[in-house]
């Protein structure tokens, strides 16, 4: 009977807890994706997903957020039904809403250092309203930045159907899932400490 | 076939649809789509169901391209390119959808730890499959939810959840009378506290 030896490095709970609130962060994105609302100017309809990127970087920071973004897509493209709509594979992150799905890790890193003023992490709830505000805002213009550029490679549009077509008419949209991670922020329903 | 080889077979075809996006390079490459449908013992239709979501997208895309302002109102040069980019993301897709469908998570996991290594890989192949885990326990509070909306509701839509969501499709085979719309079967009210014997 043979045997194996092999070295296992200590992990220390402080990295097993993120590790653990990356992965559940990334499972909520996911759950997110299957909340639709319709929208009236768009031939798609709008999911919760950027809620569960808002809420990544204000809960877990900037280093934290982006891995649970990381894992988010890296779920989904092993198979995880979290993209639109409960689709998954490579081929999401590859076709016209690519873009939006790939912007993810660097919108929640943003929306975290500009949230927690830098990689160390103070509680959320006591940032200001226009940090909190200002933060999600930025996340936003990564998100819609790249995802026009991703209708640009990945779908072929031009650049003023990708503007206008794939940004400008989410925004209203954005601007309610920003109030409604500020009311879950502020509530002292969930804790990240 | 080993989830390393297949995930290298994905990457490789998709850039080979990148580089190629002509017309004869689509083709060959729809021959290869198939064989690997064929190898996951899928059907091509069956998996084209996996497409429904994106295809607002591969449709209005070339329509919206191609519109113009005036006559001939509709110019096909305009529209080859995005109809073009939507071929070839059918097929990434239909790839994908091969991968995904032939290959168990936790062999996915292990091809991650292998093409990511150290701890950054370690850390990936634990979320990856703690999310699949958190997943489905959310998925299941979020249909809690829509039924206590339901219940407060009616069938006012407040939001919708994709059919893929556990009990979304659980209500279909009710009949009409069952579904939302109903009062409460009992409402709390305040209990005044008050002594038994005052």
């Amino acid at each position: 009977m043979s045997t194996e030896n092999q070295d296992v490095d200590l992990v220390g709970d402080r990295t097993v807890e993120n590790v653990v609130r990356a992965s559940l962060l990334a499972a909520l994105t996911g759950a997110f994706a299957y909340v639709v609302f319709p929208h009236p100017l768009s031939p798609t309809e709008v999911t919760l997903q950027v809620l569960g990127v808002y809420l990544a970087g204000i809960m877990l920071g900037p280093l934290w957020g982006g891995v649970a973004m990381v894992v988010y897509l890296a779920a989904g493209a092993l198979g995880a039904p979290v993209f639109l709509g409960g689709s998954s594979g490579i081929g999401a992150l590859l076709g016209p809403t690519g873009g939006y799905l790939l912007s993810y890790p660097l919108a929640a890193a943003v929306v975290g250092a500009v949230v927690h003023g830098g990689p160390t992490l103070r509680d959320p709830a006591e940032a200001g309203l226009v940090r909190l505000v200002g933060g999600m805002a930025l996340g936003t213009l990564v998100v819609y930045a790249l995802g026009a550029a991703g209708l640009l490679v990945f779908g072929g549009s031009d650049i003023e159907t990708a503007v206008v077509g794939g940004a400008l008419v989410f925004l209203p949209a954005e601007a309610l899932k920003a109030a409604a991670a500020v009311g879950i922020v502020r509530s002292d329903a969930i804790a990240a400490r | 076939m080993d989830p390393r080889s297949k995930l290298a077979a994905q990457a490789a075809f998709a850039l080979a649809a990148f580089v190629h996006t002509t017309p004869r390079g689509l083709l060959a490459l729809t021959g290869v789509a198939a064989l690997a449908l064929a190898a996951a013992r899928l059907s091509p239709l069956a998996s084209l169901a996996d497409l429904r979501v994106l295809a607002p997208f591969l449709v209005a895309l070339p329509l919206l391209e191609g519109l113009t302002l005036g006559p001939p109102w509709f110019s096909l040069a305009a529209a080859r390119g995005p109809a073009l980019a939507s071929y070839r993301t059918l097929l990434v897709v239909l790839v994908s959808v091969a991968y995904v469908r032939s290959t168990p998570v936790r062999e996915s996991r292990a091809a991650v730890q292998w093409l990511v290594p150290g701890r950054p890989g370690r850390v990936l192949g634990v979320g990856v499959a703690l999310a699949f885990r958190n997943l489905a326990v959310l998925r299941a509070d979020l249909t809690r939810s829509r039924r206590a909306l339901r219940a407060r509701l009616g069938d006012r839509p407040v939001f919708r959840l994709e059919p893929h969501a556990p009990g979304a499709r659980g209500d279909a085979g009710r009949p009409p009378g069952a579904r939302g719309g109903r009062r409460p079967a009992r409402v709390d009210r305040p209990v005044s506290r008050r002594p038994e014997n005052a």
